[in-house]
């Protein structure tokens, strides 16, 4: 499968209204010191795809995002574990 | 292990563009996009000027900012030659790392993830050098492994005078620019 396949998918598979809840959820835990796992908290059941599907709209909606350690750290996602840098968020520029 | 390395010859480079058409035929680089590319920079006041011309490219940084802000791990350090490379499924295009990269070395590929110069690791594991390097017609490109004290590039980096770019950004570039003419 390509990867536009792939995005294709990734936007498929959670919905637009659950995307927008995290969001929201997001903006009021705020300051995040950890995105990726807050997220993997607040969509315990998603997959990766899912999960990198909602890290891709945070991105988008214009959260201030700053790496908080430039050190990766583990994450695990189902049965997927990989390392990445922890990003922080501290507000949300415009909506 | 390896830490790879380039070190590029400004006094012979003359900005040909062999590197940037081997980098795209070998990469499969899509059209209006580029991995490498060509700076000619002027400096001084006429009529005391003074042209360098450089081959640019990732520099594979030893303190790689793309890295650290990459929030899914796409963006990583390889063991193979410490190369700072892109895992594609695990890009989801955010384009924080392009945004992060002070030389621009990053482009969005049309398939949805952060692309950039690789080194060629394909061709280093079978033991070849990078395409831009095996092609430049005046020998201005050398690879190596930087830790190593006797390879061709520590041994130019010792004996001539080099600069890289933006050292002030605190990236650790590994991609060096020889500044001194090369002796005959």
């Amino acid at each position: 499968m390509s990867s536009q396949m792939r995005g294709m998918k990734n936007e498929m598979q959670l919905g637009a209204a659950e995307r927008s809840r995290v969001l929201r959820e997001l903006e009021r835990a705020l300051p995040v010191d950890d995105l990726m796992g807050w997220l993997i908290g607040a969509l315990p059941s998603a997959t990766r795809d899912e999960v990198f599907s909602v890290l891709k709209a945070v991105y988008e909606a214009g959260f201030e995002i700053t790496p908080a350690s430039h050190t990766p750290r583990p994450y695990k996602i189902g049965r997927n574990a990989f390392q990445a840098c922890p990003q922080r968020v501290t507000a949300r520029r415009s909506k | 292990m390896a830490r790879f390395g380039m070190v590029i010859d400004t006094s012979k480079c003359v900005g040909c563009m062999d590197c940037v058409a081997a980098c795209k035929t070998e990469n499969d680089v899509p059209d209006g996009l580029c991995r490498d590319w060509i700076v000619t920079e002027v400096t001084g006041v006429f009529p005391d000027l003074s042209m360098e011309i450089r081959s640019e490219r990732c520099n594979m940084c030893d303190n790689p900012p793309c890295v650290h802000c990459c929030p899914t791990g796409a963006s990583h350090v390889s063991d193979f030659g410490k190369l700072v490379q892109i895992t594609e499924d695990m890009c989801i295009g955010c384009k924080a790392c392009l945004a992060a990269c002070p030389y621009g070395a990053r482009y969005a590929h049309p398939k949805g993830y952060a692309d950039k110069c690789t080194f060629c690791e394909h061709r280093l594991k079978v033991g070849q050098d990078p395409a831009c390097v095996s092609v430049c017609p005046t020998h201005c490109m050398h690879f190596g492994d930087l830790d190593d004290p006797h390879s061709e590039v520590s041994e130019l980096l010792a004996s001539r005078k080099s600069k890289v770019l933006l050292p002030e950004a605190g990236t650790e570039p590994r991609v060096h620019f020889l500044t001194d003419k090369a002796k005959e």
